[in-house]
């Protein structure tokens, strides 16, 4: 079983210029569960899971996993999904799965394999050649695959039609639960993933507005995470 | 190691169209052969092969990394678990392998087309066939050091720019200009001349390209560049080369504590 992980930020801001991405932000995630990543576009959910991954260094603050400070090398406990990335397109998906394995020490294949399998690929289609959702899904499925202790995923859903949307979201609930992990979704399409949060973070212009479990939200507030958006991102 | 040797291999895949592209220009360089003078084909096919191979690294590092953002997987690239020396080290031995491959074809097809071309009881051809014999493997081994060498440059420069959070453009032109300020400074001083001309394996003067320019009316400063490129010494190639791996180490550091994408 692997083990959970400890990820706290400490006052960590991070500035563009003048443009400031994410303003003091303070937060422990919690060791498993899903967490929603709330907010406007533009509200610093992209830059927060760039930070967190490594990609990014904070301006002010700390980041640290398990005690140490978050850098690239981060990226052998954390799997990292993005919109806007993509897996090599030269490559079919059987060999995508296979360059994995291979790249990934943590990688399990007989996961991906049973992940491709319930997405009904075609493994001798080339990456290049998928639409825009199935990249997302092969993206999500090797990400599945990986026994990490933290995925984070910003914008899964972006762009993509309600069936695959729904899709994916199933295959969070399906795959991402047998391994305890600690799943980060940003996306601001909150009535879509709410039935899957255990927590929530509302993010306004860079700062943290609230963090809370989502079913505090619900019994204390009695409202839709879509409005306690409207309260607490707008 | 099998990580290594995943992304080796996959740089192949990646660079496909650089090797077509590849092909072409050596092809092309190949064809014009037939249409310049005869008297100038030692000096151009030697110009071509080590001007050639000297850009070919560090424009291969702009192009595979170009092509990472441009396909998009340059943050899956960064993310990698692994240390900034294997991602490094796997991409960068991907371009020398191809760059020796380019340099032996262009080598192997020089031979075909002299034979081809040139009157085989012509003196020159004679003495250019010999020299290319006898010069072969130094003038092989110093371009391979000198195309690692400004490799090397380019990928801590790329590094460099994307490690500063101020600065950035800076701190590359100082970087950039490092080697040249050390030969200004350095060029006149003893140590240096002797450091230059320790083991030499070609002669530091234009006077070893006369046996080749025999009868022919070469242009000064055709002679006067490549003689100052092929300058090779143990004393020049084994500095670049500990540069080299300097240069690759530090590029690894910042790049697994520095770089931000």
């Amino acid at each position: 079983m692997q083990h959970s992980i400890t990820v706290e930020l400490d006052q960590v801001t991070k500035r563009f210029g003048r443009i400031v991405a994410v303003n003091n932000v303070s937060l422990r995630l919690p060791d498993q569960g899903f967490v929603g990543l709330l907010g406007l576009n533009g509200s610093g959910k992209t830059t927060l899971l760039n930070l967190i991954a490594g990609l990014l260094r904070p301006t002010e603050g700390s980041i640290r996993l398990d005690g140490s400070r978050v850098t690239r090398q981060s990226g052998k406990q954390i799997a990292y999904v993005t919109d806007d990335q993509s897996l090599y397109g030269f490559y079919t998906i059987q060999e995508t799965i296979g360059y994995a394995e291979r790249v990934y020490p943590d990688f399990v294949r007989a996961a991906a394999e049973e992940i491709v399998t319930f997405l009904k690929f075609d493994v001798n289609k080339k990456v290049a050649q998928l639409s825009k959702g199935n990249k997302m899904r092969l993206n999500i499925a090797i990400a599945l695959a990986r026994r990490v202790p933290l995925l984070l995923m910003d914008e899964p859903l972006a762009g993509l039609d309600p069936l695959v949307r729904e899709d994916i979201l199933k295959m969070f609930v399906h795959f991402g639960c047998i391994y305890q992990k600690t799943i980060v979704i940003s996306s601001h399409e909150v009535s879509e993933i709410e039935p899957y949060l255990d927590y929530a973070i509302f993010m306004k212009e860079g700062q943290m507005t609230l963090y809370a479990s989502a079913e505090k939200i619900r019994e204390e507030r009695e409202q839709s995470m879509l409005n306690v958006m409207r309260e607490y991102c707008v | 190691m099998t990580s290594w040797i995943t992304l080796f291999y996959k740089e192949f895949r990646a660079s496909k169209m650089w090797i077509y592209f590849n092909i072409l220009l050596i092809l092309i360089g190949a064809a014009v052969f037939f249409f310049i003078d005869e008297t100038q084909i030692v000096l151009y096919s030697l110009l071509v092969m080590i001007l050639f191979h000297v850009i070919y690294l560090p424009v291969w590092v702009i192009y595979s990394i170009f092509t990472e953002w441009k396909n998009r997987t340059l943050v899956h690239w960064f993310n990698l678990p692994h240390s900034g020396f294997v991602l490094l080290t796997a991409k960068y031995v991907a371009g020398i392998v191809m760059m020796i491959v380019s340099l032996i074809v262009c080598n192997s097809l020089l031979v075909l087309l002299y034979s081809s071309i040139l009157d085989t009881s012509n003196e020159l051809v004679i003495q250019a066939s010999d020299w290319f014999v006898t010069h072969f493997w130094s003038i092989f081994v110093g371009t391979m050091i000198m195309a690692i060498f400004s490799g090397t440059q380019v990928v801590c420069a790329i590094i460099i720019a994307k490690s500063a959070t101020r600065f950035g453009l800076i701190f590359v032109a100082i970087f950039l200009l490092l080697p040249t300020l050390f030969q200004i400074l350095f060029h006149d001083t003893i140590g240096y001349t002797k450091l230059v001309s320790w083991g030499m394996t070609t002669s530091a003067s234009a006077e070893w390209l006369h046996p080749l320019l025999l009868n022919q009316h070469e242009t000064l400063p055709a002679i006067n560049v490549l003689s100052e490129l092929t300058i090779f010494s143990l004393g020049i190639m084994l500095p670049q080369l500990v540069y080299s791996i300097l240069l690759i180490w530090i590029s690894s550091k910042l790049l697994d504590k520095a770089v931000q994408v």
